[in-house]
């Protein structure tokens, strides 16, 4: 007795792959979003914004009380570079850790390559799904922070200085998010355990911000202890591009770190996808 | 032209998986056969354009490889032998997402997914989680994202491993019911029996070179004939006699199976065994299935 409940017809619609990238982002990132912790770290993680967002307001309301001198805080965009990457780094520790490990685990990388896709596709579409999360919780909520920001300052002669310090913190909260999501493919595709990834991602991200932290008190030393992180490199390099803070020494380490963590990241996924593991 | 391969080499280091690997064959199902690590799936990762050659030159559908891999990936689908999913994702999710990996327009995906669906018999799972699939759903969905872009050339790696009779009966009804729509099928299996139901020719690989190709009817009606034989005592000493007199001989069990000529009636055997001192409980003649035919290919291609 037949199984099939219809007759098997053969396709003969359109095909076009020249976006299969876009296919692969679109659905990295819904499957992401599928999961409800997902969902609730997204939540979460707004509220770090939402909080700035309130200073912009306190700012604004001390400058028209006169409380303050009116000129724009130069702490606000660092500490708002910082917090946005901690958060970054906290979305992609709950959710993305599978980003390659799950299709390694699942042997999908096998349902990929099968089809007619290179391994550019492969590689720019699950770039792509990671960048776009941490985005929701990163690029988005600073456009908004950098728009209100800028709308506090209209009617004042800083305007066009917070306008440039918004615009450029935007930018470097895009090369940012984009650097940290090429290192968490690269640790995905070091193993098909997500555990083993996520506790690895703790360990590079995590845990020495912690210590950097703890370094910084101790040695009264904040410049010194920021080398020890991620997200404090982060921190020196977006000082020196909006504050100009030349730190001899440490200027130069610092962008290398994040060039060497991120060339560590793409090689590790080459190395994978190269391979094809898996694949009939 | 289903496959144009002249003198295909593929090594990896300096182990040689595939050596000189040549045939022609037209359209039609053809069965892949080889004991393991005989280059099969190398050939079928070839036969995809997901390795480059390291010499020789080969065609699928017409397309030239590696130039043209993509319009053979394109034009073929692939079942994987072991799961490729994520068991998070529903059957009907996993297929849309297979067409447009293709390139498939988003609704037309969408669509094709519920009507493949149907066709493979998971209509009604259709929005369960893949977690949930038994192993013979989960066969069935594999070969439904194979077949969902309409592909003129399916891949089929073990389809019908780790299913009940009753299942690998479905399975194989619907891969000949796929192939009478005109779909040419490539079977990769250990099971003899599915290509003999499903195949029309034959590519046996052996050490990483083509032992025989042709169609199924040749090679069980090749001018040969095969005799079962049982010892009272041991198996090896029956085959170890039978070697030494030139007989193509291959165990089965503790039966040893002897491929001859057509017109051979089996008393130089019979002779054979007398002279050796060898007790025998059975001497069957019997037809030379694809096994057999198997089997003693395999023997005479060894060193």
């Amino acid at each position: 007795m037949s199984i099939h409940d219809q007759n098997y017809v053969r396709y003969e619609g359109a095909i076009d792959n020249r976006r299969v990238w876009w296919t692969i982002a679109t659905t990295t990132l819904s499957l992401f979003i599928k999961f409800l912790r997902t969902k609730l770290i997204l939540i979460f993680l707004w509220i770090f914004p939402l909080v700035m967002t309130m200073m912009v307001f306190l700012e604004y309301a001390a400058r028209n009380k006169g409380i303050s001198s009116g000129s724009p805080s130069a702490e606000f965009v660092s500490l708002y570079i910082q917090g946005i990457t901690f958060s970054t780094i906290l979305l992609f520790m709950a959710s993305g850790a599978g980003v390659v490990a799950d299709d390694l685990r699942y042997k999908t990388i096998q349902l990929y390559f099968s089809k007619p896709l290179t391994r550019i596709d492969y590689v720019i579409g699950k770039f792509l799904g990671v960048f776009i999360l941490g985005s929701l919780v990163s690029i988005i909520p600073s456009f908004f922070v950098g728009i209100i920001r800028v709308a506090m300052f209209a009617k004042t002669e800083f305007l066009k200085d917070v306008a440039v310090d918004m615009g450029l913190t935007w930018l470097i909260i895009i090369v940012m998010n984009a650097f940290i999501s090429i290192l968490l493919i690269g640790l995905s595709s070091s193993s098909p355990r997500k555990g083993y990834v996520e506790l690895s991602w703790i360990g590079v991200m995590v845990v020495p911000f912690v210590l950097s932290q703890i370094v910084g008190i101790a040695t009264d030393d904040e410049s010194f202890a920021r080398l020890w992180s991620l997200t404090g490199n982060i921190r020196l390099v977006s000082d020196w591009i909006l504050n100009g803070q030349a730190l001899e020494g440490v200027l130069l380490l610092s962008p290398l770190i994040l060039l060497v963590a991120t060339a560590a990241g793409i090689g590790a996924l080459y190395w994978r996808v190269s391979k094809l593991e898996g694949v009939a | 032209m289903l496959f144009d391969l002249d003198n295909v080499q593929k090594n990896y280091g300096s182990f040689r998986a595939l050596d000189g690997v040549s045939f022609k064959l037209k359209e039609g199902s053809v069965g892949l056969l080889g004991p393991n690590g005989a280059g099969k799936s190398t050939l079928i990762k070839t036969l995809l354009g997901l390795l480059n050659l390291d010499g020789g030159s080969a065609s699928v559908l017409g397309y030239r490889l590696p130039d043209e891999a993509e319009k053979v990936r394109r034009s073929t689908g692939y079942m994987p032998e072991n799961d490729s999913f994520l068991p998070y994702m529903t059957a009907v999710d996993y297929i849309t997402y297979g067409g447009r990996l293709v390139g498939m327009p988003k609704a037309d995906a969408f669509r094709r997914a519920h009507e493949i669906l149907y066709y493979v018999g998971l209509g009604e799972a259709r929005y369960r989680a893949l977690s949930g699939f038994s192993t013979g759903m989960k066969q069935r969905v594999k070969l439904a994202q194979a077949l969902v872009h309409g592909p003129k050339l399916l891949f089929l790696d073990e389809p019908t491993n780790g299913l009940d009779p009753k299942g690998r009966e479905e399975i194989l009804e619907l891969i000949e019911d796929v192939k009478a729509r005109g779909v040419s099928i490539v079977l990769s299996t250990h099971l003899l029996s599915d290509v003999e139901k499903v195949c029309e020719s034959v590519v046996m690989l052996n050490n990483g070179k083509l032992v025989h190709h042709g169609s199924v009817a040749d090679l069980t009606q090749s001018g040969e004939r095969v005799f079962e034989i049982e010892p009272k005592g041991e198996i090896g000493v029956l085959i170890d006699a039978l070697r030494k007199a030139d007989f193509n001989v291959s165990q089965e069990g503790l039966k040893a199976k002897v491929i001859v000529a057509e017109n051979n009636d089996g008393q130089d055997i019979l002779k054979c065994i007398v002279e050796n001192k060898i007790q025998i409980r059975h001497f069957v003649p019997g037809e030379l299935t694809l096994e057999a035919a198997f089997l003693g290919l395999l023997e005479e291609a060894s060193p």
